[in-house]
């Protein structure tokens, strides 16, 4: 058995080229994916430790109020067991490069009380005092700094000009993850991290020899009052990856994969089409149904697994290229494992379970051929009823889109409504190719004559191939079409909101991770041609009860300026003496003009502070900007740092000239300074880049789609070849036969790419409608495209079959034997 | 040299054939010679290998010789492009093939006006009522070519051959699978194409009751013409043709 498989698939290896070619295609990209993942797993498992390998127990303050400061860490040096206490101050530190930008990856840019139990000095001494900094060698070699330069570290949206005086080695995560480390002394970090005065983030503590971590910990916990974690090195530094990354590639991988499927089942069909003959001679000369089945099903798996070797291989090097190329932290490299279990298992699974079971129901069929045909001459079509599944599509796809209209109001639906609608839409394409072809056979046939009349002839002769092959292209255009429907529309959102939220000229925002000073609204106003600068401050109140007023503190001389706002009650030009409230927050709370609030202001690094504030204002406010309540900023802690600063430009000075002026001027790279349009911009650019990288991911299923629509042609063509002889006997020229078979191939790949469009955009749409508040924004001109590239696939597809089939000699092609 | 005279309107001026090189090289013509004038009826007859498939498919424009040349109407055939060869084989020739010669995603009626329709046309409708009445299809254009019968098939294909008023029409055993009933209306119709329509029809057989219908008959044999009887008789072609038989046995 296994022998005669081999010999059958090379004796057709040109009629299995294109599925291998798919399935190879998806083996590669769940290969690769998982590879990929696996060390992008390690990595961040590397960069996740939470703790330096020799710390037996760290205690960390669990409540924002906890003080972890020298009497606590007094209490802890006296336990029994711990050899060492290191108290340490964490934070984000940004170190300026030569060139102005930030060193290393911001989200671990850190900042740190230098210790030499933890720090081990290369060159140049510890720092001490406000003005000095080590810095940890790597990011010493990165920047070229050495002992003695003079170098500007940005901590809490400040710009701090230190000097260098030491560079040290240390063994911490964020390093590893590709960050940078700027240690100061303990007083300085603990100044400038440690949201309590005097207080530290965190105490490690080392074990005596032979003393138990577990042991540790307990005698920690009993000294110390609640409001404190406490946990061992080992608990902190066994930490999951995160294996998001892995399931959405997967995800990507699985729709390759799924489109794969009906490649395969198209050309086993086609193979058991164009075998019928072969088959029935056997099953007349005594072969049982049994073994006519197993025959088939082994080519699947000699099929199966020559395309998974060369998927695996072919995966190995789409991981090592977007290992090299995507590196997610930039830390040392970490390695592809290149086999792992899990991915060889995958690989085989996907390779050779998918192929077999795509091949199971047209090995079904073709073992279920009577020995009789063997003696049929001429085609014998076997065109079974297509009711029963035209009935069951109906069921599943009217099911599905009642239960995706419902997914309006339930957003969770649509996981169930989407793949009903998809699954009953696949059942159901037959019958939409039969209708799709016979609506479109005036048109052409008016448009281009007989071709026209042959071309679509020809796709409707056997709607379950033209349906499966449309299929292929049908799953992946979907996802294309709903992705970017839902995508486009949050885009369009986000501009939205950058343009609507506020009326400033420019905008002051910082680079993830970093903070924005208070001091920096001083800053910017003494820029010439500011006319006004108001800070937006997040704070809150806490009214007690758990009932938390979220507010947020502004300039209040400026803010009629720059937030659009409608005042219903009261007046904001008292908003210096009190609070404005929302009219949505006033319902809520119950409150109004002359009400009043009371409460604990709280802000991140500073004590609470009791207010009790008149009510001035109540006002709408679109729901892009969203501020609940106002206060002035007087209000504010210093330390609470604004998440915007807004700017208003003088008269008639030009906002890009203001935003050049002000960034010079600032000259802060953990600043971002922009115009209203630019945020606009920005905000847009980020979905469409996001937009692109879901392209990429799904351009492999339209690849698939695409080898589907050549499999058919290719195919069909071959089968067909008789019928273009005699096409070409009476009277069809060359070239004409080229366009009846570019005419069928784009009717095909069309007919697929229109549904898929049509169902992705219906989901998109819906999926957009039942997150409230974001407009449906159908990108007419992206979908264009899609069309655009479909027709291309389809002319693309037919061109190696149309030069097959046009070329072929007259009297070849009518002798030929094609049963 | 042959000359063209008025009446000639197809010409084959020594045709050779040979398939394959080498030692696997096979001679199917060998250097034949013959013209057919406006409004004959030839048949060809010959042992089963002898060319006659081969010598009609190089005149009618389906296959190419290796030597000699074939003529339509005074027009070299190896002369021209496969636009203008398409051209000839749809407006200047008829072919009825022995067996496959219907599209089948067409209707009868499809079938029948496809060399128009591929080229744009519409067919006229007295002369298509003629046809189609001629072969006795009136009540059956409606249908595909499964549902039809192999004899109503071949009638299909030879209304194919006659809708676009060819000079030529090539016909290579057209009722080798029919009965005798539906044969003899088919050898009616190419009877009737010469003598009221003049039009040329070249006919592969084997059956000398069919030859009976035709003007003259050429004999090949190996490749060779080499034989040509005129006002053929069933009995006179049988005669002729058994003295075949003891070459054919070799
Ligand atoms: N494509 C081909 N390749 C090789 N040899 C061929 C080919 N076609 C025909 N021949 C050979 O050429 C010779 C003539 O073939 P042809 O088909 O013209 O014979 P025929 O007279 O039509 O025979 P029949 O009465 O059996 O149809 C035969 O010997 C045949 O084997
Ligand atoms: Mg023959």
């Amino acid at each position: 058995m296994p022998r005669n498989a081999i010999r059958s698939v090379l004796a057709h290896k040109a009629r299995f080229l294109l599925s291998a070619a798919a399935v190879v295609l998806s083996v590669a990209f769940v290969v690769g994916t998982l590879l990929y993942g696996d060390a992008v797993t390690t990595s961040f498992n590397r960069a996740q430790a939470r703790a330096q390998s020799d710390v037996a127990v760290k205690v960390e303050p669990d409540l924002r109020s906890t003080k972890l400061d020298d009497d606590v860490v007094a209490r802890l040096r006296g336990l029994p067991g711990v050899a060492q206490v290191r108290p340490i101050a964490d934070g984000y530190a940004f170190l300026v490069t030569k060139s102005g930008e930030v060193a290393g990856r911001p989200e671990r840019a850190g900042g740190t009380s230098f210790d030499p139990g933890r720090h081990r000095l290369g060159a140049g001494q510890a720092p001490v005092g406000e003005d000095q900094v080590a810095l940890d060698e790597l990011t010493a070699s990165r920047t070229g700094y050495r002992a003695g330069d003079r170098v500007r570290v940005i901590v809490n949206g400040v710009v701090h000009p230190v000097e260098v005086t030491g560079v040290f080695a240390a063994d911490d995560p964020r390093l590893a993850a590709g960050g940078s480390l700027v240690a100061f002394d303990l007083r300085t970090a603990s100044e400038r991290f440690s949201p309590t005065p005097g207080g530290y983030t965190a105490v490690d503590l080392i074990a005596a020899p032979g003393v138990g971590q577990e042991s540790i910990a307990k005698s920690v916990r009993g000294v110390l009052p609640p409001g404190f974690a406490v946990e061992t090195g080992n608990s902190l530094n066994t930490v999951r990856g995160d294996d998001k990354l892995t399931s959405i590639l997967l995800l990507f991988a699985g729709v390759a994969l799924f489109v794969a499927v009906f490649l395969v089942a198209n050309t086993f069909t086609m193979l058991a089409t164009a075998r019928a003959r072969e088959n029935a001679l056997l099953r007349a000369v005594g072969a049982s149904r049994r073994h006519v089945l197993r025959s088939v099903l082994a080519e699947a798996v000699v099929l199966g697994l020559v395309a998974t070797v060369l998927g695996y291989a072919l995966g190995i090097g789409v991981a090592a290229v977007l290992n090299s190329a995507f590196s997610v932290l930039n830390g040392p490299e970490v390695p592809l494992r290149v086999f792992g279990l899990g991915a060889l298992g995958a690989a085989l699974g996907v390779g050779v379970g998918v192929t077999t079971v795509a091949a199971y129901v047209p090995a079904r069929r073709a073992a279920a051929v009577p020995p009789i045909a063997a003696l049929r001459t001429g085609l014998a079509p076997t065109t079974k009823s297509l009711r029963r599944r035209n009935i069951l599509g109906a069921v599943l796809f009217l099911l599905g889109a009642a239960v995706t209209a419902a997914a309006i109001d339930s957003q969770d639906l649509i996981y169930l409504g989407a793949p009903l609608l998809m699954l009953g839409l696949i059942v159901l394409t037959p019958w939409l190719a039969a209708g799709f072809t016979k609506v479109l056979r005036g048109p052409l046939t008016r448009l281009r004559g007989m071709p026209g009349t042959l071309a679509v002839e020809n796709a409707r002769r056997n709607p379950r191939r033209t349906a499966a092959t449309a299929t292929t292209l049908m799953i992946g255009l979907s996802v294309c079409a709903a992705v970017t429907v839902g995508i486009s529309s949050a885009a369009a959102k986000d501009e939205d909101d950058a343009r609507t939220g506020d009326n400033a000229d420019v905008q002051i925002t910082t680079i993830p991770f970093s903070d924005l000073s208070s001091g920096t609204v001083a800053d910017v106003a003494k820029v010439p041609g500011v006319r006004a600068v108001s800070p937006l401050t997040p704070v809150a109140i806490d009214l007690g009860e758990r009932r938390f007023l979220s507010v947020t503190a502004v300039d209040a001389a400026s803010v009629r300026d720059f937030l659009p706002l409608t005042v219903r009650k009261g007046s904001l030009d008292d908003l210096d003496k009190g609070i404005a409230v929302s009219t949505a927050t006033a319902d809520r709370y119950d409150l109004g003009v002359g009400s009043q609030v009371t409460g604990a202001m709280r802000s991140v690094g500073a004590q609470d502070k009791p207010v009790t504030l008149p009510v001035v204002a109540t006002y709408d406010v679109p729901e892009s900007s969203g501020q609940a309540a106002l206060v002035p900023v007087r209000l504010a802690p210093d330390t609470a740092s604004p998440q915007t600063i807004l700017v208003k430009a003088a008269a008639g000075q030009d906002p890009v000239q203001l935003r050049e002026r002000l960034q010079k001027s600032l000259d802060n790279p953990v600043l971002t300074v922009r115009t209203k349009a630019e945020a606009a911009e920005a905000a847009s650019s980020a979905a469409q880049s996001f937009l692109t990288i879901l392209y990429a991911l799904l351009s492999v299923s339209v690849l698939i789609g695409a080898l589907g629509v050549v499999n058919t042609m290719t195919m069909s063509t071959v089968e067909r070849v008789r019928e273009i002889g005699l096409l070409r006997a009476v009277g069809l020229s060359r070239k004409l036969v080229r366009s009846v078979l570019r005419l069928e191939s784009v009717v095909i790949a069309l007919l697929g790419a229109g549904l898929g469009l049509l169902a992705g955009t219906g989901l998109g749409v819906v999926g957009v409608l039942s997150q409230d508040g974001i407009p449906v924004v159908v990108a007419w001109g992206q979908l264009g495209v899609f069309v655009v590239l479909t027709v291309v696939i389809g002319v693309l597809a037919s061109f190696g079959p149309a030069r097959t089939a046009s070329r072929t000699p007259i009297l070849t092609a009518i002798h030929a034997d094609t049963e | 040299m042959a000359i063209m005279n008025e009446h000639t309107v197809a010409e084959a001026d020594r045709l050779g054939k040979v398939y394959g090189d080498g030692d696997a090289a096979v001679v199917a013509l060998d250097g034949v010679s013959a013209r057919f004038g406006r409004g004959e009826f030839t048949a060809i007859m010959g042992p089963s290998g002898s060319g006659k498939s081969t010598f009609l498919h190089c005149l009618a424009g389906l296959d190419e010789p290796t030597s000699g040349t074939a003529r339509i109407a005074g027009t070299d055939l190896g002369s021209l492009d496969d636009e203008d060869l398409t051209r000839v084989r749809r407006e200047q020739i008829g072919f009825v093939f022995q067996s496959f010669n219907l599209l089948p995603t067409l209707t009868a009626w499809e079938n029948i006006v496809l060399p128009l329709s591929l080229s744009g046309r519409t067919p006229e409708k007295a002369w298509a009522d003629q046809v189609v009445a001629a072969v006795g299809l009136e009540d059956r254009l409606g249908h595909r070519p499964a549902q039809l019968s192999g004899g109503q098939q071949q009638r299909v294909a030879c209304a194919r051959a006659l809708i676009t008023r060819p000079e030529i029409i090539a016909a290579d055993e057209p009722t080798g699978n029919l009965d005798s009933r539906s044969g003899a209306q088919i050898l009616g119709l190419f009877r009737r194409c010469a003598r009221e329509w003049r039009q040329t029809v070249l006919m592969v057989t084997h059956d000398p009751l069919a030859a009976g219908y035709a003007d003259r008959v050429l004999f090949l044999a190996d490749g060779r013409l080499v034989d040509e009887m005129r006002q053929p008789t069933p009995d006179l072609v049988l005669e002729r043709m058994r003295r075949f038989e003891p070459q054919e046995v070799r």
